[in-house]
């Protein structure tokens, strides 16, 4: 359970010792697919025909095709577009507020100055607002 | 004139852009939450009505009760289930050795995946037809053989909710992870050289020590569950009828569905105090460090 059973020289681990680790190991493999199958699942649907995805006769064999990811590119769903979309809005992303941040957190650690502590949980808050309260107003400047 | 002094240079764009789009718009709702803004009906806000929408909301709107019930559940089981599993998942892991580390640059993986895709995977998964998830659990459970997931508004909760820990779980091990990672190794060597066992070790050594890392763990999910939306607008989309319809959900639906803005911006700060008061928490947890 804990990482500091001490290594003691000519220690013969018990059979409770040995099942204890079997288990443990187990639940790390249950965890490892846990995590990996859906994964996994959604990888090799990319790669399936549209009969086969729709089907679990053909979950597992199935004959792969690489026409999704040249369908996927044309219209109308024009791939290419949204990830140039994704990249810009990422890099504008990174590019305003790891300066701005880089900044603010200079004042904060290096200054003293009134009313600190107000203006660092006011900058924090904003974070903790839901979505929901401040896209009415993004709504409605578009 | 006195010179300004650098700190204000330094702290001014992040505060105008802090200002810009987080509390001017918060202050537009809070506006908005006292007027009736039906955008059906016209494009500019409406009369001025007080407190109505707050007092509408909360004494006569069922759908609001539901959703608030719909909140309890989902944040309740999210947040309880998200630390536990996280919880077991990070003792499991913190013995060094080759699975776990490989285990652990996997945890990273659920985490930077997108919410949205993640429910409209969830969502295919458990497709009554062809969803493999929906079959692999009827193999194990006899009972769910032809349910629809979806359809049902115990299973769609429970799907809601597994979704989420499955998005969730995964990081807050890494942060418990960190957790147990600064605790001190010589404290829990001496309690099991006095003899104490595994479990004793646990809870009254490991424990203890990993209260306060728990607790931000604990705080912060509660956040994010009350704020939770992608994930339950791509899998349920808040159904079958309003059953999964949380706050945050409600506040959407009301707003963009039924465009009564000035409801809506009600319906939001009474998410906003939940969220108040859970911020409260985390800070006076962060700050007594």
């Amino acid at each position: 359970m804990t990482s500091t059973s001490i290594p003691i020289p000519g220690y013969q681990p018990t059979l409770e010792n040995r099942l204890w680790t079997f288990v443990q190991q187990a639940l790390i493999l249950l965890l490892i697919s846990s995590i990996i199958l859906p994964i996994f699942w959604m990888t090799i649907t990319a790669f399936k025909w549209p009969r086969d995805v729709y089907s679990l006769n053909s979950a597992i064999w199935f004959e792969p095709t690489l026409t999704n990811m040249v369908t996927v590119f044309q219209h109308p769903w024009n791939l290419g577009n949204k990830i140039l979309n994704s990249i810009a809005v990422a890099s504008g992303a990174v590019a305003l507020a790891i300066p701005m941040a880089t900044l603010a957190a200079y004042a904060f650690s290096r200054y003293e100055f009134r009313l600190k502590k107000t203006i660092f949980l006011t900058v924090i808050a904003s974070h903790v607002f839901p979505g929901a309260v401040v896209v009415l107003h993004y709504f409605l400047m578009i | 004139m006195k010179r300004i002094p650098a700190y204000v240079w330094l702290l001014a764009p992040a505060l105008l852009f802090v200002a810009a789009m987080a509390l001017f718009p918060l202050l537009y709702s809070l506006v908005l939450s006292f007027r009736e803004w039906k955008l059906a009906q016209s494009d500019v806000p409406g009369q001025w009505v007080g407190l109505d929408n707050y007092w509408y909301l909360l004494t006569d709107d069922p759908e609001l009760m539901e959703s608030l019930w719909a909140t309890l559940i989902f944040v309740g089981f999210d947040v309880a289930l998200t630390v536990l599993a996280a919880l077991c998942a990070a003792l499991l892991l913190q013995k060094p050795s080759r699975m776990s580390t490989f285990t652990r640059i996997l945890l990273i993986l659920p985490f930077v995946m997108s919410p949205a895709l993640i429910g409209i995977s969830f969502r295919f998964f458990l497709n009554p037809e062809f969803g493999i998830l929906q079959f692999l659990l009827s193999l194990v459970i006899p009972a769910l053989d032809g349910r629809i997931w979806l359809a049902d508004r115990w299973l769609s909760m429970t799907a809601v909710i597994t979704s989420d820990i499955w998005h969730w779980a995964p990081y807050m091990t890494l942060v418990i992870l960190g957790g147990l990672a600064s605790i001190p190794k010589e404290t829990q060597e001496a309690a099991q050289i006095d003899g104490a066992s595994h479990w004793q070790v646990f809870k009254d050594v490991t424990f203890p020590q990993l209260k306060p890392v728990l607790g931000i763990v604990l705080v912060l999910k509660t956040v994010f569950a009350l704020k939770a939306f992608d994930t339950i607008f791509t899998l349920s989309n808040g159904g079958p009828g309003t059953s999964t319809q949380t706050l945050a959900y409600f506040v959407y639906h009301t707003a963009f569905h039924y465009y009564d803005l000035g409801y809506a911006a009600a319906a939001a700060y009474l998410l906003t105090a939940l969220l108040m008061i859970c911020s409260f928490f985390y800070l006076r947890l962060i700050f007594k460090k």
